[in-house]
């Protein structure tokens, strides 16, 4: 049985030790997933790029990213959104594929392989330097579309995908800071592009 | 030594949880047809058509306390002190005295306040994911024998209209006709695609509010929706993947690719 001030003393003593032990973890690992709490590059899921590359949303760090959900065969909201990238990328410095990209994520992981998705960069002429295209599994990919808020489903009519249309974008450590439901407000978003881009350069 | 006493006692609990999730019985669902409650937007005719929902298999059982407690032992990143915001609210598992410590005492009762991002983990962890909210509601339709529809629907809407049974977790419920336990009467439970919500095809723009206009324009309400369906369509719409409320659980799906 210990006294009263020696398990108080016990107790500090494990407090530091612990503290110790903590520090000494940190700085070993690096910590390279300390990502704020609002963080979506806190996801562990796995990704594969129409290159057929494994990736984690943490490897997206250091570069605010705009992102958006589209899918290969959609024919009326996608080309519209990636029209609007397009756009934006015009207006931006003619390097900006150095401090800033885009994100493309299928929301039809089942159509879209990485074969469909390299024909797609091909189709609509996507640079690889901007433009990051991904895949994930079923549940993966709605886990992401719910952190982005985008809702999804198969369309009754017509067979194709029902969404919403989003245009969301993080900052370099994975915070979103921006999101637009509509092409409504091009030169906000290009605003706010360039601000974390200029943000991103220190 | 009273401590070590309960730690002896967790771990055995433990160890049985981790056996109990291995051994989950799951009810195979057939391949069968599912008429959503809301026709396409769009979709003048105000009748919906018939979705084909292919073969799953799905937990029998809501995922328990203590099935919960084992997957929390194994991915402290889910624990109550760990877990990030962004991934669950500030209600998450707040009635656990601690990261391991249940309140109830019954740990076989369905586990709440996980928000969709922990079920989602869970249900991966497993081998499994969540059931879609056509898959849920599928099974959700289908009348056990012996029942007409006016008294079954009659029967949910009573326990809907209760306040929270908290007491109803002493294995008194209910079976439908495919096997699976409890779909109704304790718990509410997360489905993958919970936001895809309501009148399918109402997903753009403000959706609560497209929702409500389903509501209010129908006397609108398409004829065949009970009321009991459409309450929990209006549920899904007011949930947001990180709550974690008191009534909120989930079960477990997979494919049914392997089975005949």
């Amino acid at each position: 049985m210990k006294s009263e001030p020696e398990k108080k003393f016990a107790n500090k003593f494990r407090a530091c030790f612990g503290i110790l032990l903590a520090t000494g973890f940190l700085s070993a690992h690096a910590a390279p997933q300390t990502f704020p709490d609002s963080s979506l590059y806190q996801l562990r899921s796995t990704w594969i790029t129409d290159a057929g590359q494994k990736l984690r949303l943490a490897d997206l760090q250091g570069k605010p990213r705009l992102f958006t959900m589209f899918f290969g065969s959609c024919q009326t909201a996608c080309p519209m959104v990636l029209a609007r990238l397009k756009l934006l990328e015009s207006k931006l410095p003619s390097d900006w594929e150095q401090r800033a990209g885009f994100v493309l994520v299928t929301m039809d992981p089942g159509r879209d392989d990485s074969g469909g998705l390299a024909a797609y960069r091909k189709q609509t002429d996507l640079r690889t330097d901007r433009y990051t295209l991904l895949r994930g599994n079923p549940e993966d990919t709605r886990e992401l579309a719910m952190l982005l808020g985008i809702a999804y489903g198969p369309s009754k009519k017509n067979g194709g995908i029902e969404h919403t249309v989003a245009m969301i974008l993080l900052d370099r450590k994975g915070r979103i800071i921006r999101r637009d439901e509509s092409l409504e407000d091009e030169e906000g978003q290009l605003k706010a592009l360039q601000s974390a881009i200029t943000d991103a350069g220190h | 030594m009273g401590s070590s006493g309960k730690n002896i006692l967790l771990t055995g609990m433990l160890v049985l949880g981790s056996a109990f999730a291995s051994a989950k019985p799951m009810v195979l669902i057939p391949g069968g047809d599912y008429t959503p409650p809301f026709p396409a937007s769009g979709d003048s005719s105000r009748t919906s058509t018939k979705i084909r929902i292919p073969a799953f298999r799905l937990d029998a059982t809501p995922v328990t306390i203590v099935e919960y407690l084992a997957f929390l032992q194994q991915h402290s990143e889910w624990r109550k002190s760990k877990v990030k915001r962004i991934f669950a609210d500030s209600t998450y598992l707040i009635s656990w005295k601690e990261d391991l410590k249940p309140s109830s005492k019954n740990f076989s009762s369905p586990v709440t306040q996980v928000s969709w991002y922990a079920a989602k983990a869970y249900c991966e962890v497993e081998g499994k994911r969540l059931p879609g909210t056509r898959e849920w509601e599928r099974i959700a339709q289908t009348i056990p024998g012996g029942q007409d529809s006016a008294g079954y629907n009659a029967q949910i809407l009573e326990w809907y209209g209760r306040p929270s049974s908290k007491d109803s977790s002493d294995g008194k419920g209910s079976t439908n006709a495919y096997g699976v336990h409890d779909l109704f009467g304790k718990i509410w439970e997360w489905t993958s695609d919970f936001n895809r919500e309501g009148p399918e095809g109402m997903i753009s723009g403000d959706r609560n509010n497209a929702f409500f206009c389903g509501g209010a324009a129908g006397s609108a309400k398409p004829s065949g929706v009970d009321y009991a369906t459409y309450m929990r369509f209006a549920f899904r719409s007011s949930l947001k993947p990180e709550y974690s409320t008191a009534s909120l659980g989930f079960r477990c799906a997979t494919e049914a690719s392997d089975e005949k």
